[in-house]
């Protein structure tokens, strides 16, 4: 066994486009990110705004007290600045201020533009409009408490934001992805030994085949192979990640190890399944292998940032059967959420799917007899 | 050492082969001819149980060779057709490979390592990766990775195509000391001079039956042609033509663009009679040429096609 596990480990790691896609196509990527966001912002920046008082109602007076406990809060979201309505348009046409709150009987918000800051505000209205009743029972019954709910409610909505997919850090996103990407590609090591494995793809594999070897001995050297190089490919991603970009990974690193063994174990077996299809061509196999990692990498968020949340809307199913989705999903669950339920049913989700496709891949890489060659 | 019971072997309505029947005895080089898609390594797959097959018996080592037949298969080494060697390893490190696939204990590989090495004149490359390597080297790599781990049994399948014809009869001459050193050899070829040149037992294959088998003198005397008597650049009437189909022993004549071949049966004086009859005729020609019978005649008398065809 460590004969073949051996030399399975070395034609991997010498070959060429195995190495670039499994290893330094994602450390490119990340490289890439790196230089296209600047460098990471983990604070988030306080947000101009006007406030226009329209009347005097219990309601209106409620709404500015919700913004100015806001305002005053650590995270220093907002900065707000009361005006005049002309005057508040004006500054608003300028872009000096994100956007006017106009408190009255029923608050209201007015925005430049369709942006993250603009998104913030929004969330802050939506989250006073929906406990504005129990803001005005508070602030009638027992006014010392207001500030208290109010960042009770403040936590809250800065808990629901991140829920819809809306990182803290918008940028971070795009690494948890490249993290989910990285796993995917593995599966250009599970191809590379499935195809070494098969009598009826390749002449190696046939020269293996009719061995003095049983296969299952051959398929668990290469698999475990496979994966361990996968493994150190993903522990060389983690540490650039983290070490030389410097994004903040943090959170439990266990749990983290925990997301890529079973995001890398799919990327593999995928792999290894792809490299059965002994009646495909190698290069439609390749693209196959391509296609896969980048598409299930773009709705994980890779490329266009919004979109896992956006499937998260409108097909949450989609964010659940895909690999890398979960594997991205998992990694915001301990670093962003910090949520053990999330996390453990993500993991649920990649050790079956793991399960699957190696259960697939070995029941058809394991026929030692042919019907054709 | 290897019987082939009525093997059949279908691809849908295509039968590729045809109730095969095969003795191998230890100690042969057993040639099996044919030309390309006549059935030959759908013959070898089946014997090495890598290739289903639908009736037939297939015996090796005096067991039914299955998949699982791991203890058969120690004692078989194969050269398939195709070069198959890691591209990521090195000379060394691919008979390394392959050799451990047999052998299990470090030492005793070293040494049939360093043996396979010599044994394929391999000993400068040893280091060099197989696309450094030219199509004859290659071809030997692919024979030492097959032949390493010393098998009782060696199955080489087309191991010449597309090689040199230096490095072709390096080939033949390590097959034959193999032979030589105790293995038995079963040999696939559409090249019938190698057949000829050194297998001692030969079966002739075409559409998946085998239409011939024996040593080549007895797969040659089975035909009527005992000599083909070829003449270059000469210019004949039909009454000519004629006249030689009529010498004693001719038994066919082909005239074509100015070349004549007269096959006829084994007997002695056959060529001197011919010369005697263009010198009488006072007949001008070219080269002449006399050729014992070959197995692509014998091939050509049994199908009616050519080997090559």
């Amino acid at each position: 066994m460590l004969h073949l596990i051996k030399y399975c480990l070395v034609t991997i790691i010498r070959q060429k486009q195995t190495v670039f896609w499994s290893m330094l196509f994602p450390i490119l990527l990340g490289t890439l990110f790196y230089v296209s966001f600047g460098s990471q912002k983990t604070e988030i920046e306080t947000i101009n705004v006007a406030l226009v008082e329209n009347d005097n109602s219990e309601m209106s007076k409620n709404f500015i007290n919700y913004l100015e406990v806001i305002e005053d809060s650590d995270e220093k979201l907002i900065k707000i600045e009361k005006l005049s309505k002309e005057k508040a348009v004006k500054k608003l046409e300028k872009l000096e201020v994100t956007g006017v709150f106009y408190a009255g009987t029923e608050p209201e918000l007015v925005v430049a533009g369709n942006n993250i800051s603009s998104s913030i505000l929004k969330s802050l209205l939506d989250t006073f409009n929906r406990q504005a009743q129990m803001y005005i029972d508070i602030a009638t019954q027992n006014p010392g408490k207001f500030e208290e709910a109010v960042k009770s409610g403040y936590q809250e909505f800065a808990t629901e934001t991140t829920l819809t997919g809306k990182s803290v850090d918008g940028a971070v996103q795009y690494f948890f992805s490249l993290i989910g990407m990285a796993c995917m590609f593995g599966s250009f090591i599970g191809y590379l030994v499935s195809v070494q494995l098969q009598a009826n793809v390749s002449p190696v594999g046939l020269r293996r085949a009719i061995s003095a070897n049983s296969k299952l001995k051959q398929i668990v050297a290469s698999t475990l192979s496979a994966v361990f190089v996968h493994y150190i490919d993903l522990a060389v991603l983690l540490l650039y990640l983290q070490f030389v970009l410097k994004i903040d990974l943090s959170g439990n690193i266990f749990k983290l190890i925990g997301i890529c063994l079973a995001g890398g174990f799919i990327g593999v077996s995928t792999g290894m399944l792809v490299g059965t299809f002994s009646k495909l061509p190698d290069g439609i196999r390749i693209g196959i292998l391509v296609i896969t990692g980048l598409f299930t990498s773009f709705l994980s968020g890779l490329m266009v940032g919004g979109i896992k949340g956006l499937i998260e809307d409108k097909c949450p199913l989609l964010n659940k059967i895909n690999p890398a989705s979960v594997i991205t999903d998992a990694i915001y669950s301990i670093t962003v959420y910090d949520d053990p339920g999330r996390y453990a049913l993500n993991i649920v989700i990649l050790v079956a799917m793991s399960l699957i496709t190696g259960a697939v891949t070995f029941i058809i890489s394991r026929r030692e007899c042919y019907d054709s060659i | 050492m290897v019987k082939v019971e009525n093997l059949v072997k279908r691809y849908g309505n295509f039968v590729a082969l045809d109730h095969l029947e095969l003795k191998i005895s230890e100690g042969e080089v057993f040639g099996l001819l044919g030309p390309n898609g006549s059935g030959k390594t759908t013959a070898i797959s089946c014997m090495l149980a890598l290739l289903k097959y639908d009736k037939g018996n297939i015996e090796i080592l005096g067991e039914r060779i299955k998949p699982s037949s791991y203890n058969i298969k120690k004692q078989i080494g194969i050269v398939p057709q195709n070069v198959a060697v890691f591209e990521e390893l090195s000379v060394i490190e691919n008979i390394d490979y392959f050799c451990g696939l047999y052998i299990k204990n470090k030492k005793e590989r070293k040494k049939l390592i360093s043996d396979a090495i010599e044994f394929t004149g391999l000993g400068k490359y040893t280091k060099m990766r197989p696309k450094q390597l030219s199509g004859g080297l290659l071809r030997r790599l692919n024979i030492a990775c097959g032949i390493a781990h010393k098998p009782k049994l060696v199955i080489m399948d087309e191991p010449t195509v597309a090689v040199d014809p230096q490095s072709r009869n390096k080939i033949l001459e390590g097959i034959q000391e193999l032979n030589r050193n105790g293995s038995t050899i079963i040999y696939t070829s559409h090249y019938m001079e190698e057949v000829e040149q050194i297998c001692t037992k030969i079966a002739i294959i075409d559409a998946g039956r085998c239409i011939a088998k024996g040593t080549k003198e007895e797969l040659k005397s089975m035909i009527k042609t005992g000599e083909t008597i070829t003449v270059e650049s000469i210019f004949l009437s039909e009454k000519q033509l004629s006249e030689i189909h009529a010498l004693q022993n001719v038994f066919e004549v082909h005239y074509e663009n100015n070349i004549l071949v007269a096959r006829c049966s084994s007997a002695k004086h056959n060529l001197v009679r011919f010369m005697d009859y263009l010198q009488d005729n006072n007949i001008s020609f070219g080269k002449v040429f006399s050729e014992l019978p070959t197995l692509n005649d014998v091939f050509l008398e049994i199908t009616g096609k050519k080997l090559r065809d």
